[in-house]
């Protein structure tokens, strides 16, 4: 099907008139005649005299009783094509076809959003055009940069926690519980068996939105991020037990392009921020952190403590949490309960962390100061 | 005062946070934004310019994270000239995908559109 170049030209008094031919009878339905230019047989549509393209030319078909028009040009009804999904399409102008109407919406960048700290740069949206003649181009996808982003985990205490550290109080050591945002970079805290570590640094960040927080069912719980390494028992077997073991993997295991664990990064950049000498907690190597479930207990200054755990809905996102990367044995007390300040079994044996030992050395000493 | 001390040691949020929200497409495309849950708006299906969801950027949602929306694609609309019988490639342009920790954090940006019309009353 198609559209001749060539034109049948008709004039009368003065005025000349083209008439378009077309190659196949298609085109021009049941009411036409035929011609043949240059050897091509082509065809011109015959309709009443009535029709806005009729030209001056009549034509009376072999036992018709009244002529009939030859039209400049068939009708070409109007037609809306649309394309939504993305891809690539072929579309042949129609015979007689000759202007289109087009209209036309490059697709859109995506956003980003820092959820995990880091670079993210969202994808561009793709060019749409018919053919060379019309295009639009995509919008470009949002980047975004946060160093910072709380999602590379490892804080996990409130404001007001208190852990228990060595304090100075007019040229005198003693212990106390401290604030936990009060505690600063080399301070010491108690940690697991007794041992005074030291604060290589201090670490807040924001829960972000892919964190829960969790409190112990008690006067005056204790109320961590669900992420965070607390010293179980379970089973029969004393370790380090998780609640969201998901998102504990994805911090410690996943390998970054630098070949750090998330959590590891994260660590590195705070040291490096604030020109601390680096401590890189190699974390749990030689065995996996429990998942928490059903009948565990806890290791607190006290001793063992059994007690529910709650969701802790009243926290959200923009809940600012703490906790530190800690020297020694990389442990500290909050609240009483014996938690990981980056825990690195590495330089550490925490088969040797002795629940009711510590108990005996330092709770009897320190529970009246709480 | 300890706190405010302590802060110098510390990845409080707002820290080395940046974000450049996506350009719009040309011509006409709207730029995205900084700001949570804002939308660069896309355009109608129609001949006609107006505001619509093909083309809209992507946008992010998550709280107390830095995060840039896309910009929307570009629309433009006229009418061309064209040879009856020949072959248009006419492509429509994905939405770029979005770039985060989780799905719901972000969104990708949505797909644009052609629209093409002709016949009885297209000059």
């Amino acid at each position: 099907m198609a559209e001749l170049e060539t034109r049948l030209h008709a004039k009368l008094n003065g005025v000349t008139e083209e008439i378009r031919l077309y190659t196949t009878v298609e085109e021009v339905g049941d009411s036409y005649i035929t011609l043949n230019v240059n050897g091509t047989e082509c065809y011109a549509k015959l309709g009443p005299s009535t029709d806005k393209y009729a030209s001056v030319v009549n034509v009376r078909l072999p036992g018709a009783s009244e002529a009939l028009k030859v039209l400049k040009q068939i009708t070409i009804p109007y037609t809306e094509l649309e394309f939504t999904t993305p891809g690539t399409y072929k579309f042949k102008v129609p015979p007689g076809v000759t202007t289109l109407k087009v209209a036309l919406c490059g697709g859109a960048g995506g956003a980003s959003s820092s959820s995990g700290y880091g670079y993210y740069k969202a994808g561009d949206g793709g060019e749409s055009s018919v053919g060379d003649l019309i295009k639009a181009t995509g919008g470009t996808g949002g980047q975004s940069y946060d160093e910072d982003s709380g999602s590379s985990g490892g804080s996990c205490f409130i404001a007001g926690t208190k852990v228990l550290g060595i304090v100075n109080i007019c040229g005198i050591r003693t212990v106390s519980w401290i604030n936990i945002e009060a505690v600063q970079p080399n301070d010491y805290l108690i940690g697991a068996n007794g041992q005074i570590n030291q604060v290589l640094c201090p670490y807040a960040i924001p829960l972000g939105d892919d964190r829960a927080m969790l409190k112990t069912d008690e006067e005056n719980p204790l109320v961590f991020a669900a992420d965070h390494r607390m010293w179980i028992k379970q089973d029969g077997k004393e370790y380090w037990g998780v609640f969201d073991y998901n998102y504990m993997l994805n911090n410690h295991k996943t390998k970054l392009l630098n070949g750090l664990t998330p959590s590891q990064d994260a660590q590195r950049r705070m040291f490096e921020k604030y020109g601390i000498k680096p401590h890189i907690s190699n974390g749990c190597t030689k065995e996996l952190p429990f998942a928490v479930y059903g009948n565990y207990e806890f290791g607190t200054i006290d001793g063992w403590k059994k007690i529910k755990v709650k969701q802790a809905r009243e926290y959200d996102g923009k809940t600012l949490v703490y906790s530190f990367v800690m020297g020694g044995n990389h442990t500290y007390f909050a609240n009483g309960y014996l938690c990981s300040g980056f825990a690195d079994d590495t330089d550490f044996d925490y088969s040797t962390v002795k629940i009711t030992n510590a108990a005996e050395t330092m709770g009897k000493i320190f529970r009246s100061s709480r | 005062m300890q706190l405010k001390q302590w802060e110098k040691y510390s990845g409080v949020v707002g820290d080395n946070m940046s974000s450049t929200p996506g350009k719009g497409g040309t011509p006409n495309g709207n730029n995205g934004s900084s700001s949570r849950n804002v939308v660069a708006s896309g355009f109608d299906k129609n001949f006609t310019k107006a505001s619509g969801t093909y083309g809209q950027g992507g946008k992010f949602t998550a709280y107390g994270y830095a995060g840039a929306g896309g910009g929307s694609g570009g629309y433009a609309s006229d009418t061309v000239s064209v040879t009856p019988g020949s072959e248009l490639t006419i492509t429509v342009g994905e939405g770029g995908t979005y770039a985060a920790r989780r799905s719901s954090y972000a969104t990708s940006g949505s797909s644009g559109f052609v629209k093409i019309a002709y016949g009885e009353g297209v000059q």
